[in-house]
């Protein structure tokens, strides 16, 4: 049932926004308290009447906050604006230019799917988080909304498009659902290979050092004669290194579940997740990069992986930030064509003749792998060298000089730039190879720069920003980046 | 790249911003480099970061190791780190100035600067979001100010410009705000 606006128009939040909105805000009282709870924890569980007061004032504090956002969070869309207002001691008015909308998120939780809700988010370039965000009404009240802002981006596209002349194109925006032509569908097999692609094992590794290091001093009783046993260490790194990748496809599977990248005639779309779904909508022309991750492994499996970056940081409350869309796995011969969807200017029939980096990158590449793999392979040779016998550590090193020299110079002649009219492309790295692709449009600053390293080998690098991120050039001979750097200074194209 | 302009505070630090538009954008204006007066500025709030932010740990140093090894050891390693960051804050602002230059273009700002991380950094000026004038105590005192520079592209791409003459700094960011064309800011 829809919440019936006030004589000014004036809408709130569907009743079970008390029950939905709940949890998830305890939560995170509960996350943001957890040197509290550790305290606790640490001291031997809740024991005390104290402990359980802690307990009672985060409920409280979050039950709070739910019933008080629910009375007071109201919204309107009125003289082609946004406006939410919502507070009780501290006040906010905010009014948000659906022109200067990034992208809208849908995403419906289980509580949400429930209820039969939607929680809307809206982006603007203007600060980290959502700069809108409604979190629970009904679908239809949902897709009104969305079409209501997109009417209003049209009539002003219409608007400019009259004032300066060229006929522009915009969607009429219509409460329904816009009609969608899809780009791409991930299957669940793929989604099940970007997840072993993610695979946690550095992290893994991490975690299992620390065991190894500290389990015997902090638990004797159970690592002592355990890691004592031959090739138990092995094992337990085996393990640690299957929880990892278990994890990562675990997380993959729920989170990019259905995914399906479509263009409507308002721009992308996106729709994924399992428990949570998640529908993103990207304006045309808000798309500020889009990076293309095509790691050993992506590539082994003929696949690659798309983030299509915004101005918008889409960074909820709590959240680490997301790309505005991530297209998990695009077939090799597959990406071109969806680069050329996301992006104008992208043409996928020519193929792009790769400029290269100086030729004294090489050394400098060589130097920065030695240092990556013998240092990586010193320090997993200092942790499995007591208890495997691989050999002297020294040994182990030397293998990572000769592994590093190979992948430094796959690093220089993997990485190139290419400029042309209307885009920049960069490309590097071997063993994770990265693509960016940014309009040059979009740039905002550019950057001309050189260390004290560099300068002994003469190079220097152009760091090019747009508000989605920014993309640095493999390393260059000073006439060419000051080329580069004087042509992409230029005003937008 | 032409030679830099030292200007005296007071001075006009811009190029005119009736520079036709059609000029040669490189060719617009000329570098300027900052009033040496931000020298002394510098130097006077190296000092004071040195005397804050070094005091507690040159105290605990001597203290510490004073206890634990010998104080003749903990002296000379605190008294060295003392000379340290005093020979730094001195020197390091005089190499500050001399790599520190701006220049003011028909479509951009450029700001270079580094001394051992060089950069040059050019913010097309229809791109600017907006700029703010900041003063601080010590800064107050030299009456110089800093211009700052925003674009959509977040905190870490801007540029800024220390030591400007007040007059100046206003005359810089009214220009800056004044001739950009508001129609697109590229997000």
């Amino acid at each position: 049932m829809a919440v019936e606006p006030d004589a000014q128009g004036w809408r709130g939040l569907e009743p079970a926004s008390l029950a939905i909105n709940l949890v998830p805000d305890l939560w995170r009282t509960l996350r943001t308290g957890w040197p509290l709870l550790v305290a606790i924890m640490v001291s031997g569980g809740v024991t005390s009447f104290i402990d359980l007061l802690f307990f009672l004032v985060f409920l409280a504090s979050s039950l709070a906050r739910t019933i008080v956002h629910f009375l007071t969070l109201r919204y309107r869309l009125a003289d082609g604006k946004l406006e939410i207002h919502s507070g009780l001691l501290g006040r906010r008015h905010r009014v948000i230019d659906p022109v200067r909308i990034q992208n809208i998120e849908l995403v419906q939780n289980v509580f949400h799917r429930a209820f039969g809700l939607v929680e809307l988010r809206v982006e603007t370039a203007g600060e980290s988080g959502a700069a809108g965000l409604l979190s629970a009404l009904s679908l239809a009240e949902a897709e009104s909304l969305r079409a209501g802002i997109q009417r209003v981006r049209s009539a002003s596209a219409a608007a400019s498009a009259a004032a300066s002349g060229p006929a522009g194109s915009g969607a009429a925006g219509s409460a329904a659902e816009p009609e969608a032509e899809e780009l791409e569908r991930t299957g669940l097999l793929e989604v099940l290979g970007h997840g072993v692609t993610e695979g946690r094992a550095g992290a893994a590794l991490v975690l299992y050092g620390i065991v190894q290091e500290w389990g015997p001093t902090v638990r004797p009783e159970l690592f002592t004669h355990a890691l004592a046993r031959p090739g138990s260490s092995a094992v337990l790194m085996v393990v640690f290194v299957s929880a990892g990748y278990l994890w990562s496809v675990t997380t993959s599977f729920v989170r990019y579940y259905g995914f399906v990248l479509s263009r409507t005639a308002d721009g992308l779309r996106t729709r994924s997740g399992l428990f949570t779904r998640r529908r993103v909508e990207i304006p045309a022309g808000k798309v500020q990069m889009v990076r293309i991750d095509a790691s050993w492994m992506l590539r082994l499996m003929g696949y690659a992986s798309l983030q299509i970056e915004t101005a918008g940081s889409n960074a909820a409350p709590g959240e680490g930030r997301l790309a505005e869309a991530l297209v998990p796995m695009v077939a090799d011969d597959v990406v071109p064509y969806t680069l050329e969807a996301v992006l104008s200017g992208f043409a996928a029939s020519e193929r792009v003749a790769w400029s290269r980096p100086a030729r004294a990158a090489l050394v400098r590449a060589v130097l920065g792998g030695v240092v990556r793999w013998g240092g990586a392979l010193a320090l997993i040779g200092h942790f499995l060298t007591p208890t495997l016998g691989l050999g002297r550590l020294d040994a182990l090193a030397g293998v990572g000089v000769l592994l590093g020299i190979g992948d430094g110079y796959l690093d220089y002649v993997t990485a190139g730039w290419k400029l042309t009219p209307s885009l920049i492309l960069v490309r590097s790295g071997f063993l994770s190879r990265v693509t960016s692709v940014l309009p040059r449009a979009k740039i905002q600053s550019a950057h001309l720069v050189q260390g004290p390293i560099q300068r002994q080998f003469g190079v220097w690098q152009v760091h090019v920003w747009v508000a989605g991120g920014r993309v640095a050039t493999p390393e260059l001979n000073e006439h060419e980046a000051r080329a580069v750097f004087e042509a992409v200074s230029q005003p937008g194209v | 790249m032409s030679e830099p302009v030292s200007h005296p505070a007071g001075s006009p630090v811009i190029a005119p911003a009736s520079a036709p538009a059609s000029a040669p954008a490189s060719v617009a204006a000329a570098w300027q480099q900052l009033d040496p007066k931000v020298i002394w500025l510098w130097r006077a709030q190296g000092l004071i970061r040195s005397v804050i932010g070094l005091g507690p740990v040159g105290l605990g140093l001597l203290l510490g190791l004073g206890f634990a090894v010998s104080f003749r050891l903990s002296g000379a390693l605190t008294g060295l780190l003392l000379v340290g960051s005093v020979v730094q804050a001195l020197v390091w602002p005089s190499l500050s100035w001399r790599a520190f230059r701006y220049q003011l273009r028909a479509d951009a700002l450029l700001v270079s600067q580094g001394v051992l991380w060089q950069q040059t950094v050019a913010i097309p000026r229809h791109r600017i979001q907006h700029a703010d004038l900041r003063q601080g105590p010590v800064e107050r005192a030299w009456g110089l100010t800093t211009l700052v520079v925003y674009t959509a592209a977040g905190l870490s791409a801007d540029g800024s410009i220390p030591g400007l003459d007040e007059d100046a700094a206003e005359q810089l960011r009214d220009v800056l705000l004044n001739t950009r064309q508001r129609s697109d800011d590229g997000v």
